[in-house]
């Protein structure tokens, strides 16, 4: 029994959510990174 | 040992001087069933089947309360720092308050426990069976409380943060209580697997908690 | 080999390579797996195509546990050898741990739906991974209400190391639970038996979301030793120094 029709949204919407929640935890942990080398290396051109 | 002895009745003292304070958990214990039978409502039937339910959690919830400022005092007058360090072993201390909190907190809840479950439609008789389940379930929760009191003194918002900690540590405790509670109540069974197991988290507890409490309240002195 | 790279410039130096490895590997099989899970392999016989969601579901569980694991390990590692590479190592595991964890339970919950026809249920899994959840709350926690980092770090490997073992205790109280109501529907990770062209995308996205965790874990230490570096270099005096000192 085959009822692909009704569960699509469902599948759609579990692969959505986890794309975008990685997506964010991606992003947020990458430019956290970049600020804080950024913050280093800007320190380290001033001594 | 002298010195756990010299705490407690210390404590003890303090406590009752205060006036009444060590009563917040029974007040608080009394409160929370009352709000439980208003919530499940008139009906007897109902709120004998949410009986169990509704006692395990005031305990859990009124022992975790009780335990948020255990070591507020100690810590914040430098007693606590005394105490490290001149003894060898804060195990006394760890004595002193679990006894503290089983005096104040757990043993008038569950001597109550039979006269409010009477609220909930609870027989009297019966009402005592599950008070021996409280006893039984009691010193687990006891235990964690001091756990997650070590873990939060001297911090802001320090009960609040201990509740967080300990909702998973109690979950297992609250699951085999009610269990254990239902099976007393619809099977007349007080001695079922779900009672000794109940017991035995009490005293897995006892043997694996004082360390990291111990070693956290060494942690919240630095 | 441990010790070698417990020197926090070391590590910088396996991290710069290994970091960008584990990205690779994420973007190479989470694409695959995608592709895979979703066009080219068939649907249940049972449940249609909502078994796909097990291709997300299962490698999130599954990552939810193994970074539990691995801040437990790190917990143990900094409590015996107090290496604090181990600490920045474990905080750096609990967002990405927390977010698997949360997926689970939603991409559970969706699974559940069409195919069991609730939400959720109180079964032993769910319980034990709504419960582990809280753990993390109350770990990220530990580390957010300790203002001093040296000591939310002792704090952080207490309370990970406690809820590692109540982990066992959790899941028995909460089987037991369940044992006594047996409801019909027993969730299982796909049914009876999963046909091997569905191990495939499954292994690729468990791997993916493994990879993603190890460079996640990667960036944040290296976020967290900068920002070591730089409160250490803040707090010398303001005329230059005569040698750098390195902040442990």
């Amino acid at each position: 029994m085959d009822f692909s029709a009704h569960t699509t949204p469902y599948v759609l919407t579990a692969y959505a959510v986890s794309l975008f929640a990685l997506a964010v935890l991606i992003v947020w942990r990458v430019r956290e990174f970049k600020k804080a080398k950024r913050e280093e290396e800007r320190l380290g051109e001033r001594d | 040992m002298k010195l756990g002895a010299a705490i407690l009745t210390r404590d003890l003292a303090l406590a009752f001087r205060s006036g009444g304070g060590w009563f917040y958990a029974l007040f608080f214990f009394a409160v929370f069933t009352a709000l439980a039978g208003i919530a499940f409502g008139p009906s007897l039937t109902a709120l004998a089947a949410a009986a169990p339910a509704a006692i395990w959690l005031a305990a859990a919830l009124a022992i975790q309360f009780a335990a948020a400022d255990l070591f507020e005092s100690d810590l914040s007058d430098g007693s606590l720092r005394v105490f490290a360090a001149e003894q060898k072993s804060l195990l006394p201390y760890w004595c002193a308050k679990a006894g503290l909190l089983a005096l104040t907190a757990a043993a008038p809840m569950i001597v109550a426990a039979p006269f409010f479950l009477t609220m909930l439609g609870v027989a009297f008789g019966q009402g005592i069976g599950l008070a021996v389940l409280l006893l039984l379930g009691a010193p687990a929760l006891v235990f964690i409380a001091i756990l997650t009191a070590a873990l939060s003194a001297g911090l802001r918002a320090g009960g609040l943060l201990a509740m967080v900690i300990a909702a998973p540590f109690a979950a297992p405790v609250l699951v085999f209580g009610v269990m254990a509670a239902k099976a007393f109540l619809l099977g007349g069974v007080l001695a079922s697997p779900e009672a000794l197991i109940l017991a035995a988290l009490s005293l897995f507890m006892a043997a694996v908690t004082p360390a990291f409490a111990i070693a956290a309240l060494r942690v919240s002195l630095e | 080999m441990w010790s070698r790279f417990s020197n926090p410039a070391k590590f910088e130096g396996l991290a710069r390579i290994a970091g960008p490895i584990a990205c690779g590997v994420f973007v190479l099989c989470a694409a695959f797996g995608l592709v895979a899970g979703l066009f080219f392999s068939p649907a249940d016989y049972q449940q249609g195509d909502s078994a796909r969601i097990m291709y997300v579901h299962v490698p999130a569980a599954w990552m939810a546990m193994a970074s539990y694991s691995f801040i437990a390990m790190m917990s143990l590692i900094a409590f015996v050898w107090r290496h604090s590479l181990a600490d920045v190592a474990a905080r750096a595991a609990a967002a990405p741990g927390t977010i698997f964890t949360a997926l689970a339970l939603f991409t559970g919950a969706v699974w559940g739906k069409p195919t069991w026809g609730a939400w959720w249920v109180w079964d032993a899994r769910l319980t034990s991974m709504l419960l582990l959840l809280f753990i993390y709350f109350g770990y990220m926690a530990v580390w957010q209400a300790v203002p001093e980092t040296a000591r939310a770090a002792r704090f952080a490997r207490i309370l990970a190391l406690i809820g590692f073992i109540n982990i066992p205790i959790i899941k028995f109280s909460v089987d037991w639970w369940n044992s006594l109501h047996q409801t019909a529907s027993i969730i299982r990770a796909g049914g009876p038996t999963i046909h091997p062209s569905m191990l495939t995308p499954l292994f690729a996205m468990i791997i993916a979301y493994t990879a993603l965790f190890v460079w996640l874990v990667f960036l944040g230490m290296r976020a967290a030793l900068a920002r070591r570096r730089i409160e250490a270099r803040g707090a010398r005096a303001p005329s230059r120094p005569a040698a750098p000192a390195e902040a442990t």
